[in-house]
Parts: structure tokens; C-alpha cells; sequence
């Protein structure tokens, strides 16, 4: 391939990012809020980390992923906000009901992101990438909320689109094609691409690789002895337009957490909570139709540590109360318990079946019964309105969370 | 401020007009977000509106059709 090369199809995928989603959505709900800097964190206390920042709160330097006294401390007035999911997947749901109108192949890549392609959609018959981004984002104004604005980018390929998008912010509508592309990179650093933080800018410098046009005009080799691995051969296809991100998300786990506001540094404390986790985990397992033969614990301390472990089980779980019973064994393992920030349990070993297996020494349909009949109970009168006794022990409010990247229950 | 309490809301082609809470009514100038959600069977509709003065967040349980002021904020929040 020639070192020089750059896709020369048109360009028919676009990334459309809705702009401090968790912020601007909070925003156009309180008209009064717009203008203001404000954060929406997953708790309003010091340690709370910031999902989104206004834009206004973006200006001062407050970035997803700080802690609010952080904020705080950049901007004593922040206004701080808790997430108020059933919002925010209403906005995402409008949003992917507007794309649906263009094109059946397009997949949410997080609550605020979607990547579409339009190649041989009728869409495009009178029209052009360009004009359809300017249409959706009119429609989402008219039709969603008048302030959410969104960033859209266009390429040949899922990867420069998202990096199009990322060039103006907010409101943004950028191409990069054949006849730009070296403009554009010329003005990026090598940190803008996502996928390329501190650690793996220092590989590529270690290379004497230093800008975007540095990698792109870097053969193979090069690429791939700063990264130790076949990744970078996809880099050198990403730069040139190239598709290589098409694989498709595979679900591996299902996993709930908790972080723990006040932890006394006992297992007793842990038990409670632990079993509300299965329960939320056990319940989004069973209705997605899966099985698992797998259980991982995880712990964070708050003196910064960690411990984690899994036991592989040899038959199909899907009854919380058999994942409580292999998540209580393993939790029971911990060397050194002290006081917990957060607690973490997941299933793996996912795997789909229609029929289940039948067992000699339990009768595993009518335990599949039973689970059929509490979940209908639950989603018939609200979660949790069936449950286990350990649960009403738990003191902590599990709170409903939108996970970063997970729009796959939706 | 959260409050939890009932009231009464008057619609006009399905946008809240006014709300009347302890006697006193309540002109709704603008309708931030309209959104909804399920909790067990019953279909909730939550209203984000601002009154000159005041952010109000309504909600509207579809099975029994009673309103609830869920929270109300001024201004200076």
C-alpha cells in the first residue's frame, strides 16, 4: 500500500455526539440552569467523581472524571447535579428513534454517541452527508430539546468520524476525506486521537513518532515496534480512512457495583449489599435470556488497593440465590478485609441457550420456574418488590446508573 | 427542594398550563423536557416546567391520573 494513501471512497459514516450530554439534557429540563456552570456527579459530595460538565463549567477548566472538590476548587459556585438516568435514555432513545429514519445500520456507542452509515441508503439519494448531519441535528433540536446540541462528524471510516466530531465543540460539523485529511492532522496532537493517552503517546514518541503526521507518514514497522503488537497495523489503517473497528461487541459479563459512602472494614457489612448487587446482576442476566458459568468479586479499598477473585462453576447459573451462594464463597476468601470504597460483583462464561440442562440432584426447572415468576413479579410491580430477606439488611441505596459505554439493555 | 405533594395541573393540548398547589395557582411558561418511565406496570410522565420564577418538576402517574409536584427550585439555585 502506498505510504501516501488515503481512502478514496466517499465518505458515508457519521459520529454524532450529544455535547455534555448528562449536563446539557439537566439543562434543557431547568431552563434557568442554561448558561451556568454546572456538573452532574454520580454523588453531590467531595469525593463525587463528574460524569459531564456544562459547557460553561468546561470553560473553567472542570473536566469529566474530576472529583467535585476538585470542581469546587476551580469554581466555588458549581452547581452540582446527582444523574437522573430515566432522563437521559429518554434523550438517547429520541435520538436513535431520528437516526433510525436514515439508516438501519447504525449502533449507539454510549448513552450520548451513535455512529451511522448511510452507504446506499435512500437517504442519500438527493441529498449529501453534510446536509443530512445539518438535518438531524435541526430535528433533535425541534424534536428532543431546543438547547441539546450535538457534534457531528463524517469520514470513510468509524474512527476519523468520532476524531471529526471531536474537532468543533460544541455544535460541530466536520468532514475528514482524501482532500483534507493532512490539514487536519497537521493541527492534532497525538493525545486528540482516541486511543493515544500519556502512556501510549510515549510509546510512539520512544519511536520519534511526535505528531499525527509523524504516524501517518510512519511505515508499518514502525507503528507496530511502538506498540509491541498488531495494534499498530490498525493505526495505520485508521489513518488512511480504512475500516477496522467493524467486529461487534460480543456480551462477555454482566456485572453490578457499589461504592460504599461510610465503610466499617467487616464482611458482615459487605453480605447485605452483596446480595442486593446479585439480585440487580441475576435479574439483567435471566433477561437477557443468558447463563453463566462464572463469578467474580472485586474489592477497592479506600486505602487504594484492590483484591479480586473468580471460580469458574460447572453448571449453568441463573438463579441470584446459586450466584449469591459462589459470590459469598468467594468474598469469604479475602485475606485482609479493611474498609471498602467499593464492592463489585460479575457473571462470566456467558452463554444463550432456549433449553436448560437437567440435574440429578435438584430439580433445576422448578428453580427456573420460580425465577420466571419473581421476575414477573418484579417487572409487573417494580424491582425489588420480590427479594431475598438478607436484603432488607442492606442500609445503602443501590442507585440506578447509566454505565459508561453500556447501551446494550436499553 | 423536593416536596412530594399533590396537586392540580390544567393542560392544554397536552402541555401543562398551570399548576394550583396549597391554593395557589401556578402559570407554567415553558415546558423544559417532557420525558417518561415504567416502574413496575404503571407508565409515569415527568414535566420539567418553569413558572416566571420557578423551575417545578411534575409528575403524572397514568394509572390513577394524580399529579405530584416532585420538586421546585427558584432561580438562584
Amino acid at each position: 500500500m502506498d505510504t501516501l494513501f488515503f481512502n478514496p471512497n466517499k465518505s458515508y459514516v457519521m459520529h454524532i455526539d450529544v455535547n455534555s450530554c448528562f449536563a446539557t439534557v439537566e439543562q434543557q429540563a431547568n431552563p434557568f440552569l442554561r448558561g451556568k456552570a454546572l456538573v452532574v456527579a454520580a454523588y453531590n459530595s467531595p469525593g463525587g467523581c463528574v460524569l459531564a460538565a456544562s459547557t460553561d463549567a468546561k470553560k473553567l477548566g472542570i473536566k469529566t472524571g474530576m472529583r467535585v472538590k476538585e470542581a469546587k476548587l476551580l469554581c466555588p459556585i458549581v452547581l452540582v447535579l446527582t444523574p437522573d438516568p430515566d432522563k437521559y435514555r429518554f434523550v438517547h432513545l429520541g435520538i436513535r428513534k431520528i437516526v433510525s429514519y436514515y439508516t438501519n445500520d447504525f449502533s449507539p456507542k454510549s448513552i450520548d454517541e451513535f455512529v451511522l452509515n448511510l452507504e446506499n441508503y435512500p437517504a442519500l439519494k438527493n441529498s449529501t452527508m453534510k446536509n443530512i448531519g445539518v438535518e438531524i441535528k435541526n430535528r433533535i433540536k425541534k424534536e428532543i430539546g431546543d438547547y441539546i446540541t450535538v457534534s457531528v462528524g463524517i469520514s470513510t471510516n468509524k474512527f476519523l468520524a468520532k476524531a471529526a466530531s471531536n474537532l468543533k465543540k460544541p455544535d460541530g460539523l466536520e468532514e475528514i476525506n482524501k482532500d483534507n485529511f493532512l490539514e487536519i492532522y497537521s493541527k492534532l496532537k497525538l493525545t486528540d486521537l482516541t486511543g493515544i493517552a500519556s502512556h501510549n503517546e510515549a510509546r510512539l514518541n520512544r519511536m520519534g513518532i511526535m505528531t499525527v503526521l509523524d504516524l501517518y507518514n510512519s511505515p508499518i514497522w514502525k507503528i507496530k515496534s511502538a506498540f509491541h503488537s498488531i495494534t499498530g497495523y490498525y493505526w495505520y489503517l485508521r489513518l488512511r480512512g480504512i475500516e477496522i473497528d467493524n467486529a461487534k461487541e460480543v456480551r462477555r459479563t454482566f456485572g453490578n457495583s457499589y461504592a460504599i459512602p461510610s465503610s466499617n472494614g467487616t464482611l458482615t457489612e459487605l453480605y447485605p449489599i452483596l446480595a442486593t448487587l446479585v439480585e440487580k446482576t441475576g435479574f439483567r442476566l435471566r433477561r437477557a435470556g443468558y447463563f453463566a458459568r462464572g463469578v467474580n468479586v472485586n474489592l477497592f479499598f479506600k486505602d487504594h488497593t484492590s483484591w479480586q477473585k473468580s471460580q469458574s462453576i460447572n453448571q449453568d447459573l441463573f438463579d441470584s440465590r446459586d450466584i449469591l451462594t459462589s459470590a459469598i464463597s468467594i468474598l469469604n476468601t479475602v485475606p485482609n478485609i479493611s474498609p471498602v470504597h467499593t464492592i463489585a460483583v460479575s457473571v462470566f462464561k456467558l452463554n444463550k441457550k432456549d433449553s436448560i440442562q437437567g440435574d440429578l440432584f435438584q430439580d433445576v426447572y422448578r428453580k427456573r420456574r420460580f425465577t420466571e415468576a419473581v421476575d414477573t413479579v418484579n417487572k409487573n410491580w417494580g424491582s425489588f418488590s420480590l427479594m431475598p430477606a438478607g436484603i432488607l439488611k442492606n442500609e445503602h441505596k443501590i442507585l440506578d446508573r447509566i454505565a459508561f459505554g453500556g447501551v446494550r439493555e436499553l | 427542594m423536593t416536596i412530594d405533594e399533590r396537586v392540580t395541573v390544567g393542560m392544554v393540548n397536552d402541555i401543562p398550563k398551570y399548576m394550583i398547589w396549597k391554593g395557589r395557582s401556578h402559570n407554567i411558561v415553558k415546558v423544559g423536557l417532557r420525558h417518561h418511565f415504567i416502574e413496575g406496570k404503571i407508565l409515569y410522565h415527568i414535566f420539567s416546567v418553569t413558572t416566571p420564577n420557578l423551575f417545578m418538576r411534575l409528575k403524572l402517574n397514568t394509572s390513577n391520573l394524580i399529579w405530584t409536584l416532585e420538586q421546585i427550585e427558584d432561580q438562584l439555585t
